[in-house]
């Protein structure tokens, strides 16, 4: 089985917010961390979302922590 | 193209086919709901039964939207279609009729049965009917995310060790034979009437092709054998199907039906005391 990865899910819910981080999910690919985002955090009428997985993050500062909670 | 604002519009020929194809798609949207919250509990990944419970909520939102349509339309109440009815009657997809013992049962009835309905679906689309065109976009738009845990789910079985691959390719053989069953064959009265007057968009030839040129590539990427082959540019089943019984109304070639347990759940007969406005 693929390995999980961690997706962290930034969504906003009009043009005038920025995206915010909203939660994050745990999937083996980018297909499925998709609708995990959709299905897990739908109770907004979000106009965007979109996921990132985690270790693709660069952390600015304290490089040694995790970059955003969750899991 | 001329349009259709109710089903008094259409005449008696035109009326029984729709009302036979939308009888059968709200039946296989009623156990696709069923059986998608059935595995909310036991998934291989806790997103995973969100994902499994939220597309429940979808098929039971279509079914809602598909018997209101045939209430108001063809008045069929829901009662008449979900408890007033004789078994043998069911027009869901065959391999909906027990429960999905495996993961991979489930993937294949999510790639497979609910993704020919997706493209049934889009065929429908800006349908020359109204009350139907109405709502099929919103329907479409929703299985999209079907679409895509279905396509996740299948990459990473095909993708992990022999037993799963080879689990997953027996689920889609078998799931793959139920829905072209369904399906039926290429001629059938029903959809070359509800073609000529424009309530489906595309020929049913075409509704079943673009389904297996869909799902091919699929498992040929992945070099997965569910029982297709290409022939000239186009994905075929390698498997002939006997369509000389087939039944246009329930869309079957033997008379099979949905397991009697399986019904009593989903008629709440369990609970039936508790029913509100009914003796």
């Amino acid at each position: 089985m693929s390995a999980q990865n961690i997706y962290e899910v930034f969504a906003r819910k009009n043009h005038e917010e920025q995206l915010q981080h909203v939660g994050s999910v745990n999937a083996p690919n980018d297909e499925l961390a998709k609708v995990y985002a959709w299905t897990a955090y739908d109770e907004e009428s979000w106009i965007e979302m979109c996921v990132v997985p985690r270790q693709r993050i660069v952390p600015v500062l304290n490089p040694e922590a995790r970059p955003i909670g969750g899991n | 193209m001329a349009t259709f604002k109710s089903a008094a519009e259409l005449t008696e020929a035109n009326r029984n086919a729709l009302r036979g194809l939308l009888v059968a798609l709200a039946d296989t949207k009623l156990f696709l709901g069923f059986h998608y919250g059935e595995w909310t509990f036991g998934t291989p990944a806790l997103e995973a039964s969100i994902a499994a419970c939220s597309m429940s909520q979808d098929e039971f939102g279509h079914l809602r939207l598909l018997h209101a349509c045939l209430t108001t339309q063809f008045n069929m109440s829901p009662q008449d279609l979900l408890e007033r009815r004789d078994f043998a009657t069911f027009a869901n997809v065959p391999v909906l009729d027990q429960p999905l013992h495996s993961w991979s049962d489930f993937v294949a009835v999510n790639l497979l049965t609910d993704g020919a309905m997706t493209v049934l679906l889009s065929a429908l689309q800006r349908s020359a009917f109204e009350p139907v065109a109405n709502f099929v976009d919103k329907m479409v738009a929703e299985e999209k995310h079907h679409v895509r845990n279905a396509q996740g789910w299948f990459r990473s079985l095909a993708t992990a060790n022999e037993q799963t691959q080879t689990a997953l390719a027996d689920s889609c053989r078998r799931v793959l034979t139920a829905t072209l069953e369904w399906l039926g064959p290429d001629e059938q009265e029903i959809a070359n009437i509800l073609a000529g007057a424009g309530i489906l968009n595309t020929p049913w030839s075409q509704v079943q092709q673009k389904f297996l040129d869909w799902v091919g590539p699929l498992a040929e990427e992945h070099r997965l054998g569910i029982g297709l082959e290409k022939q000239n540019g186009h994905w075929l089943s390698r498997r002939a199907l006997d369509f000389s019984a087939w039944n246009p109304m329930t869309r079957r070639c033997v008379a099979t039906q949905p397991d009697e347990k399986l019904l009593y759940h989903l008629r709440g007969s369990k609970n039936a005391i508790f029913k509100l406005g009914e003796a």
